[in-house]
Order: C-alpha cells, then sequence, then structure tokens
C-alpha cells in the first residue's frame, strides 16, 4: 500500500512515457479489487468535504473544488450497484479526465482505496466470462490473474459514457430529435 | 504574413460591418425622412470609408462596386438625383450584397452574381439619368462632379520636359486630348526656356503653356493627360466656380483625415502627384503644405482655408475616438475570469483573517477587498453594451417583413439605452428577430382586416427593454388579433399534449405554443416557417438563464416578455446554510430576510404558507425540497425565511441560517449536471468548498410542479412539506 503521493508520481511518470497504455492502477471498492488504465487517471486526491448536488442521481456524492475546477464526485458502488461502503481515511478520488459527447471534462470516482500501479499485459487480460462476475459484464474489460487474486479490469468508455453520466441525456435527446424533424418537415 | 493578413481582413470586417449597420440605420431614417441631409451624408461616409478601406487590402470587387454605389450618393446629395423609396430599397439591396462581398472574404457567403449584375445595372441607369448624364462617363473621383451648368475655365501652366519628344508625345495629340475635354479659350506659348542657339539640342522641348481651358471635366481628366510624361511640369488651377465646390466637399468628408494634403487630394481639389511634389518641397523649404499648394498655384487659398478647418475639426475627433480600443474577445474573457479568481481569493482571505486580531492587516484587507470589488465592477463593465445596437438591427426586419406581407407597420423601439452582458445581447438576437416575425406574421392583421375591427390600418409593434430587480426585461408588443385560447387547447389536444378534462390557466394555455412542433398558423408562410420555433426561442432564451412568457388578449394584441440576467459571470450572492449545507442566491432576487418564531413555525403545521403583512408567502422548506440528508444537530427552534421575487411574484426560502452577501463567480454547471433544475451553476465558497448557486426561477417552478404532482396522487391533499413536519414531530 502506498500513500496517493507515491502514486500520483507514479502516475505522472508513467503518463509521460510511451508504456503507460500498459500501466493500470489497482483499487479496492468493498472488499473486490479493481484496475482502470493509468492514461485515464489525472491524479488522485483524498477525500474532503464534497457538498451535495440535490435533485441529482443518488451515484453522484457531490462536487469538489479541485484548484478551481469544479469536479462532479461519482461513487463506483451505487453505479455498478454494490453494497456501499463507509468514508474512512482511506477513502479517495480518482480524477480523471473523460471525453463526453466530444467535450473532454473531468470526472472523480469516489474509491475506498487505491492500491498500486502495475504493468498489465494485454495478454494477461483474461476475456469477461458472461456470468458469475461481481458487477454487470457491460462495464468489465476483462479479468486478470495477479499473484493468484483475480483483478476486474474497468471498461472506462462504457461506465464514462454521455448517456451513463449526463443528466436528462435521454430527454435532451428526443426533445433535440423532436426539434430536427420539426426543422425538416418546416 | 498569414496572421497579419488574417488580422487586417478581421479588422476590415468588422470595421465594415460597423459602417454596414450605421448605413442601414441611416438609410432607414432616409426613407421616413427623405430631406435629412445628415442621414445622406452618413449613408455617403460609410459608402466612402469602406471603399477606402477596400482599397487600402485591395478588395477590387468591393472597390469597383462601392464605387458605383458612392458616385450615385454623390448626386443624390447634390440634390441631382431625388431620394425616392425605390432608391433608398436599391441602398439598402447594396448594402446586402457588399455585405455578403465582406462575407464572402472570410468564407462564409456567396455572392450572388445575378443579384450583383442586376443592381450594378439599376445603379447604373440611375447614374445614367438624364439629367446627370453628363455626368455619367465621370467615373473615378466622384465627389466633385458638376452639372452642365457649372462649366469653369481651368487655368493649365504647362511646361513640358525636355524628354518628351524622345518619349515619342506629341504637342498636336496634347491639345487633341485637351480639346476633348473642353473648349480652349485661350493659349499663350512661352519660350522663356529655349536655351541659346548653340546650347540648343534639336531632339528637346523647351516649350511651355498657359492654357485657359472652359469644360465641365474633372481636374483629375485633365491630369490624367500628362501621366505618362514624367518630366513635364504642370499646374492645373481649378475654375472660381468649383472652389465653392471643393470646400462644401472638404466639409462633409469623413472626418478621419488628418494631413491636409490628403483631404485635399480626398476632395479631388489637388492630384496626388501634386501632392507629392509639394511635399517635397515642404521637406526642402520646411513651410506649411498648404501655403507650398498656394504658391503652386494648385489650390486656391479659400480651398486651403477650409481643409484646415476641416483638418483642426479631424483631430479634435481623433483625440476623442482614442477613448475606444479593440480588444481581442477571448483576452477579455480571460481577464474577467482571473478577476473572478481573484475575487474568490480575496474572499477567502478575509475569511481568514477574520479571527487574527492585528489591526494592521484588518486593514489592509478590507483595502484590498474594496479594491477587489471597484475591480470586479470595472471588469464586468467591459462586457456591458447597451442593448441599442441589438434593436436597431430589428427596423430592417420590419420594414421587409411588413413590405413582404403587405402590412403597415409602426414600429417603435424603447429603452435602448439599456445595458446588458455583450455575450447576451449577440444571443437574443435570434429570437427577438423570431419573435417580432412572428408579431407582424400571426399577430398583425391585414389593413383590411383591421378596419374591420375598428383599428387603424397601420399595426402597432414595439419592442422595449427595461432593468428589473437584477435582470433585464425585454418587451416585443404587437396591437394584432392576441392568440386564441381556444385554439390552443384545441391543437394541444390534437397533438396529446393535454387531456380535453384539464383545466389550465390562461399563462398555462399560453405556455403550451412553446412545445416543440406546436404552432396554430393555418399556413405556414415564408416568414414564420423558417425552421425555428418557439420552442427553439425558449431553450435559447433558457441557456441565457433568461425566462420567457406570454400575456395576450384575442383581438387585442400580445405581449411576450423575455427577462435575462445582466450578467452571466460574477454576481453578488447571498449565502444561507441548511443542514450543513450552503446554497447561493443571487442577491437581487432576495428582497428581505425573516425570522419565523416557533408559534408562526407551528402555525404551519397544515399548510407552507406564511402571513407577510396581511400578504400570502408561500414557502419552500429547502430541506424537503433538496431532500437534504438529517444531520444530527437538533431541530432548532427558530428557522428562517428568504424571500424572493421573481416576475413579481414573493415566495419564500425555508433554511436554517443566514450567512450573508458574498461575491459569487458563477461556474457553469457543466456539462453532466446542465439539466439539473433549481440551479444555475456552481461557486467556489471563501473557505474553499463547492457551493450551488439556487436558481430562484426554475427552483419555484421545479416546486409547483412537484407539489401539482402530490395533489394528484393524494386527493386528499396534504402538502408535501406539512407532511414531512408531522413526521418531525413524530420523531
Amino acid at each position: 500500500m502506498s500513500s496517493t503521493e507515491d502514486l500520483n508520481a507514479q502516475i505522472t511518470e508513467a503518463n509521460e512515457t510511451i508504456l503507460s497504455s500498459n500501466q493500470y492502477l489497482s483499487f479496492m471498492l468493498g472488499c473486490e479489487p479493481f484496475a482502470i488504465p493509468v492514461t485515464k487517471i489525472l491524479e488522485i486526491i483524498e477525500y474532503e468535504y464534497v457538498t451535495l448536488v440535490p435533485t441529482a442521481p443518488s451515484k453522484y456524492r457531490g462536487v469538489v473544488n479541485l484548484r478551481g475546477k469544479i469536479i462532479p464526485v461519482i461513487e463506483l458502488t451505487k453505479v455498478f450497484n454494490m453494497e456501499e461502503s463507509e468514508v474512512t481515511k482511506r477513502t479517495c478520488i480518482i480524477v480523471m479526465e473523460i471525453n463526453i459527447d466530444n467535450e473532454t471534462t473531468m470526472i472523480g470516482c469516489m474509491v475506498d482505496k487505491v492500491l498500486i500501479v502495475q504493468d498489465i499485459d494485454t495478454n494477461q487480460i483474461e476475456d469477461t466470462p458472461s456470468i458469475g462476475t461481481v458487477i454487470s459484464s457491460e462495464y468489465i474489460k476483462g479479468l486478470t490473474n495477479v499473484e493468484g487474486k483475480f483483478i476486474t479490469i474497468l471498461d472506462t468508455d462504457a461506465i464514462f459514457s454521455a448517456s451513463e453520466l449526463i443528466i436528462g441525456y435521454e430527454n435532451n435527446l428526443s426533445t433535440s430529435t423532436q426539434a430536427t424533424e420539426q426543422a425538416t418537415l418546416n | 504574413m498569414d496572421t497579419e493578413m488574417d488580422e487586417n481582413l478581421s479588422i476590415f470586417i468588422s470595421e465594415g460591418n460597423e459602417l454596414l449597420e450605421d448605413m442601414e440605420s441611416a438609410l432607414l431614417d432616409l426613407e421616413n425622412n427623405t430631406d435629412d441631409e445628415e442621414s445622406i451624408n452618413r449613408v455617403f461616409r460609410a459608402a466612402h470609408t469602406i471603399k477606402g478601406n477596400a482599397g487600402l487590402f485591395g478588395y477590387d470587387q468591393i472597390i469597383d462596386f462601392t464605387h458605383i454605389v458612392e458616385s450615385l450618393l454623390v448626386e443624390v446629395r447634390n440634390g441631382v438625383i431625388p431620394i425616392s423609396s425605390e432608391l433608398v430599397s436599391l441602398l439598402m439591396r447594396s448594402k446586402d450584397i457588399i455585405s455578403a462581398m465582406m462575407n464572402y472574404l472570410i468564407g462564409k457567403e456567396e455572392v450572388d452574381q445575378n443579384d450583383l449584375d442586376e443592381t450594378t445595372k439599376l445603379l447604373e441607369c440611375y447614374l445614367a439619368d438624364p439629367h446627370a448624364a453628363a455626368l455619367a462617363n465621370q467615373t473615378n473621383l466622384d465627389s466633385e462632379k458638376q452639372s452642365d451648368s457649372n462649366k469653369g475655365v481651368f487655368t493649365l501652366n504647362l511646361k513640358l520636359g525636355k524628354e518628351t519628344f524622345r518619349q515619342g508625345f506629341s504637342i498636336k495629340a496634347i491639345f487633341r486630348e485637351l480639346n476633348e475635354l473642353g473648349e480652349i479659350v485661350s493659349s499663350n506659348l512661352y519660350m522663356s526656356h529655349i536655351p541659346k542657339i548653340d546650347e540648343i539640342d534639336p531632339e528637346c522641348c523647351y516649350l511651355s503653356w498657359l492654357i485657359l481651358i472652359e469644360s465641365n471635366c474633372r481636374k483629375q481628366d485633365i491630369a490624367d493627360i500628362f501621366e505618362f510624361m514624367d518630366d513635364c511640369e504642370f499646374h492645373i488651377l481649378p475654375p472660381k466656380s468649383t472652389s465653392e465646390q471643393y470646400i462644401s466637399i472638404i466639409n462633409l468628408l469623413p472626418s478621419a483625415e488628418t494631413v491636409i494634403g490628403q483631404i485635399l487630394v480626398d476632395a479631388g481639389a489637388l492630384t496626388d502627384k501634386e501632392l507629392q511634389k509639394a511635399l517635397i518641397t515642404q521637406k526642402e523649404t520646411g513651410s506649411l503644405t498648404g501655403d507650398i499648394l498656394i504658391e503652386q498655384g494648385d489650390v486656391q487659398p479659400e480651398v486651403v482655408e477650409s481643409a484646415l478647418v476641416k483638418q483642426q475639426q479631424s483631430r479634435a475627433n481623433s483625440s476623442q475616438s482614442v477613448e475606444f480600443l479593440r480588444v481581442n474577445a477571448e483576452k477579455l474573457d480571460t481577464l474577467i475570469n482571473l478577476v473572478g479568481e481573484l475575487v474568490i481569493n480575496g474572499e477567502r482571505v478575509s475569511g481568514l483573517t477574520e479571527n487574527i486580531e492585528n489591526d494592521k492587516l484588518s486593514e489592509a484587507v478590507t483595502e484590498m477587498n474594496e479594491t477587489l470589488e471597484e475591480m470586479r465592477e470595472t471588469a464586468l463593465g467591459l462586457r456591458i453594451v447597451p442593448i441599442d445596437g441589438v434593436f436597431k438591427r430589428f427596423n430592417r426586419t420590419v420594414r421587409d417583413t411588413s413590405n413582404e406581407l403587405g402590412k403597415k407597420i409602426n414600429f417603435e423601439i424603447s429603452g435602448g439605452d439599456t445595458e446588458l452582458d455583450k455575450t447576451v445581447a449577440e444571443k437574443i438576437t435570434d429570437p427577438l428577430t423570431h419573435l417580432i416575425r412572428n408579431a407582424i406574421d400571426h399577430g398583425i392583421e391585414k389593413p383590411s382586416e383591421r378596419e374591420l375591427n375598428n383599428k387603424s390600418p397601420e399595426g402597432h409593434v414595439s419592442l422595449s427593454a427595461y432593468h428589473e430587480t437584477g435582470s433585464i426585461v425585454i418587451k416585443v408588443s404587437d396591437d394584432g388579433k392576441g392568440l386564441s385560447k381556444e385554439k390552443i387547447a384545441n391543437k394541444a389536444i390534437e397533438r396529446g399534449l393535454i387531456k380535453k378534462s384539464d383545466k389550465l390557466s390562461d399563462t398555462e394555455i399560453f405556455n403550451l405554443v412553446f412545445e416543440p412542433g406546436f404552432s396554430t398558423a393555418e399556413q405556414v408562410s415564408n416568414i414564420s416557417g423558417r425552421g425555428v420555433g418557439m420552442d427553439v426561442v425558449k431553450r435559447n432564451i433558457e441557456s441565457l438563464r433568461g425566462n420567457i412568457n406570454i400575456k395576450s388578449t384575442e383581438g387585442k394584441g400580445t405581449d411576450v416578455t423575455i427577462q435575462l440576467p445582466l450578467t452571466l459571470a460574477i454576481i453578488d450572492g447571498f449565502l444561507i446554510c441548511t443542514e450543513n449545507e450552503h446554497f447561493v442566491i443571487p442577491l437581487d432576487m432576495v428582497v428581505e430576510c425573516l425570522r419565523l418564531s416557533q408559534e408562526q413555525t407551528q402555525e404551519m403545521q397544515n399548510h407552507n404558507y406564511i402571513n407577510l403583512r396581511g400578504e400570502v408567502l408561500p414557502l419552500i422548506d429547502l430541506k424537503n425540497h433538496f431532500s437534504l440528508p438529517k444531520t444530527n444537530t437538533k431541530e432548532s427552534s427558530t428557522k428562517n425565511v428568504v424571500v424572493v421575487q421573481y416576475c413579481g411574484k414573493k415566495t419564500g426560502l425555508l433554511v436554517d441560517s443566514l450567512q450573508g452577501e458574498v461575491q459569487t463567480v458563477i461556474k457553469p454547471l457543466g456539462k453532466i449536471f446542465q439539466n439539473l433544475k433549481g440551479f444555475s451553476g456552481f461557486t467556489i465558497l471563501g473557505s474553499g468548498n463547492v457551493s450551488m448557486i439556487i436558481d430562484v426561477a426554475t427552483l419555484v417552478a421545479h416546486a409547483s410542479d412537484r407539489e401539482k404532482e402530490l395533489f394528484k396522487h393524494h386527493k386528499s391533499g396534504k402538502k408535501s412539506g406539512a407532511e414531512s413536519k408531522v413526521e418531525e414531530l413524530e420523531i
């Protein structure tokens, strides 16, 4: 278990080299280990005060201020329908840069604790079994075996898609299609 | 180089657009008042300056076309061509073509060649009018055209160069050309320059003349004859009659030129060559350009005099215009954002120093905050513009639309000096255009129909703006046939938007027209069927954090009211706290704050309103509305109410504690939260924590929608707030 500072240094270093595509950050949700590619990660911050966003879906824990930028914080346990865990000293927010609807935006993921940055070769990643996984297989890229333990590698594109994240995305879509229909009618 | 070119182009385009706008408004004025000389001059100046600018960058197509327009305008100004509405329309069309040509340069628009050819032809037809026939062939520098009756005698002082014959020029040809221009009244040959016989080179020319020509041509026409005769010296003194004309032209020139020689050249009193020569002499002698010109015999003294006056005016004007500076909008936005960040940090510093007892420190902090406040005001002011610029454009819209539909419209603008954020001003143009077109197309009836209804045949459409509690209100009103509630309701039932059994208030019925694809117009006309519906108008307004409302009386007319925030970046906020969560309410919306006594709280068992000095004040309990998690702190016996006002309606927001005023830099909700109702953005508090900014309008709307739903489900009818209060008591 490394400190967040060490991990942040590793992430920065990894993202500066070309090899980063094979590097993954592992973390815990409850007692399950998960991993995401470091290329998507900007930094890890300690969990502090998170401002509630009323009327937003419950998977949104709220927002935090990261050096003047407002970052939405999402609770992965709620996205995956897992048991909610208590906030502890080890609770962290992984800040990632994602692209939704052709716009780059930042989002924070609340995790119970971060573990390490490690190399995982593509050929070490096994296909997702269709049954028996801890979370819905639509969010999983694959599984990897590290020292006899299976780590679930997450499909960040699926988790952070526009339809998953943007509030009222479906409504938006339907009104805009209606508008275009109207425009073509005219 | 390329970027420099781009920069020049963008300057040319933005200046050009301003000039064209001014030209259009002057043309509209002209249409109403055909004798208005100042308007003619404005149109002329715009065309003249555009031509000049285009000349600087070598946009030939624009130069050629604007030149014809300018020529026509000179005739108009001289009273040769009378102003008619056809002429104004033609000039409007020309203005559109110039605009298209400019847009073409930045790849935005194509120039319609047919339109261009046709308009050019029409312009030339006007120019070729019999009254002006004699002038038709003088197409270059128009400013000094004279009519036949204005014939004058030019004095030409000509000294041919030694090389004249070797260069292949013949004296005969010169005289023939002079003869073509007018009648040679007299010509005296001077032989004083002929050298002694043994020094004579028989192939050289030593002759000079003083020639008087009676002609209606321009000075430049005479000068052109000698254009290629490099070593020939000549001075042309225009006839007396034209010197008066030059003076009047000088007075009418756009006052941007501060060099006297250039003023004279612009007015046509001086040719470029004469000027260059005078400038060389000036370098040698150091005397004043004006004096040299008179000495050379190029210009009459009184013309120079008036040019001097003009020069002084221009200098005065140019020292005034220093007050304006063109700044890249992006840089400005960055500055405003930085000021915003600074304001946040300032708040933070004062928060941190609050508990430190150090007089000097707190004094410094107070001073810093005062400066910051001033800075914020100034920074925001940079983006604020009067709405006039937007409003004026609609004169044209009204004119075109009403002509197209054969309706007479009296269009009235008021409150043009009301100021708002430039971004808002730009984005409001499209929705307003749509509303005004709608008013003329669907609102105002045909003249015959109006007379039948005892209305004046001329329809009245007005556009007004004014400030109201921290927002700007823009109103589009017409005295047309109004909206038919019945028609709207029927249409809505047909479309399945409402049920027949639904009982809707007037406002709710009118709001139906904002539903996508809703139109009660039986015919889709050219005007209203352009692909944007009222739903798009509403969405545009909402994207500016604004609000739109319709009021209408059938047979009397329709009022559409748009309410917009003054600025998009920084506001004064009022910080409140409930269940340990902080929220900011825009201070402009806050009317007053109240403290609820225990009795008042208990009185509210069954309803969610209080008696505010005899008025009913509905309350929204933020804790319930936002379903905030309960904190462990004991329920305080007293509650605070923040009374907010929106669209004339007061609502109380029930909160735990009031924290006072804060400077609030609005951070947008962002892609993810953009559709959230009840909030307009985030802000960072002095503590560094994030707080949400409450959008009173959507909050109230959301709360009332929710209650309606609740009432539908529980017909027995206890209000949401009251219900949860009972629960609390049970706990």
